[in-house]
């Protein structure tokens, strides 16, 4: 054990401080320079805490008055069908003002696989939502699903995209 | 340092270098001067400069390629906007190394906050271990991520565990455990 540790001491003190990456970073550096540092997460927050006022209004407002059954079901229904359609156009605008097609990027498929997996599960509970609008948790985790696809979509758009590119930087 | 800094904007004594590091040092500054009043050819020099010892780093706090190039995207980025903060009281690369640490902490967080959600433990690691690469490089890998993130900022960077704890979050006793874990664990890899 005193040899391993021996042994251990002096790869440590052998490990070099630096270390070259397998492909150019800079070019996704110089990229990003000119780009406005708050703008990323800034529109998506402003609509999150809207829906999320305007879903505990709703709630709160059918669990201190509660009215007809129906008459309730359909005010959040028509909500959540508003919300969606929001969160769709958000989509939408993002792919509109993409730069350059991230999905060409080598590193883009898992990407790609979370954004799937969490359509699919978003239209899972929008289903579920509609069947059963007054369900707290289920809203709160719908809102959830579309905010990770946003963000997914936004890191997807800062992938590199062309592997081609690359080469030594001196 | 400070004093020589200071006095870049103007014409710089070379004459009053005495060693590399010195001279390297105050070619930082002088870079770092231009690129605060939006010089990109002097910032590309400062990533030239840096990128490969930031990148060591996240390589290490990361245990995987392209975790860590994202890491070290992500400092520079982060270093072209607060540059104007810098004041020049700390030397360059030490101001750079913290910042490097915290965005490469940053970047394992984000990704793990999404993926935990899909990986069946906390403990999950690199499953393919890349046999380019050498020395405590290759071991690291192997380490859980907690304890590599410990023993890397401790037995390779210098920082002392109340130090550590503290970038973590985490208790000191919790980041000596963490330290001699991984300790442990790759003596018994040797």
């Amino acid at each position: 054990m005193v040899d391993k540790a021996e042994t251990l001491k002096r790869l440590l003190e052998e490990t070099p401080q630096e270390m070259a990456p397998e492909r150019d970073l800079w070019q996704g550096v110089e990229l990003r320079l000119d780009a406005p540092t708050s703008n990323s997460h800034s529109y998506w927050r402003p609509m999150a805490i809207a829906s999320t006022l305007l879903l505990a209004l709703v709630v709160g407002k059918f669990s201190l008055w509660p009215t007809a059954p129906n008459a309730e079901d359909d005010a959040l229904i028509q909500t959540l069908a508003t919300i969606q359609a929001q969160h769709q156009a958000s989509v939408d605008a993002l792919s509109l003002t993409k730069r350059v097609d991230w999905r060409s990027s080598p590193y883009s498929q898992p990407v790609e696989q979370g954004i799937e997996q969490l359509r699919a599960a978003a239209k899972e509970i929008y289903d579920a939502l509609k069947l059963n609008p007054t369900d707290k948790q289920l809203w709160q985790l719908w809102l959830w699903t579309q905010q990770r696809e946003i963000e997914l979509i936004k890191q997807g758009q800062k992938l590199p995209v062309d592997r081609d590119t690359t080469g030594e930087m001196i | 340092m400070s004093n020589r800094y200071c006095s870049l904007t103007g014409k710089t004594d070379l004459s009053a270098l005495t060693s590399p590091d010195d001279a390297h040092q105050l070619l930082d500054a002088v870079l770092v001067e231009r690129a605060k009043q939006g010089d990109k050819t002097a910032f590309r020099q400062l990533f030239d400069q840096h990128y490969r010892r930031v990148y060591a780093l996240c390589f290490r706090l990361a245990g995987q390629a392209e975790l860590a190039e994202e890491a070290t995207q992500e400092t520079f980025v982060r270093l072209w906007q607060k540059l104007p903060l810098f004041d020049g009281k700390s030397q360059f690369t030490t101001w750079l190394h913290s910042l490097t640490v915290n965005q490469a902490l940053s970047c394992i967080k984000k990704h793990k906050s999404f993926w935990a959600r899909f990986l069946p433990s906390e403990e999950t690691h690199t499953a393919t271990i890349d046999f380019d690469y050498q020395g405590v490089d290759r071991l690291l890998l192997r380490l859980p991520e907690r304890a590599r993130i410990v023993f890397v900022l401790f037995a390779l960077e210098g920082y002392q565990h109340d130090e550590i704890a503290k970038r973590l979050n985490i208790a000191t006793g919790t980041s000596k455990a963490q330290y001699h874990r991984a300790k442990k664990l790759l003596q018994e890899m040797i």
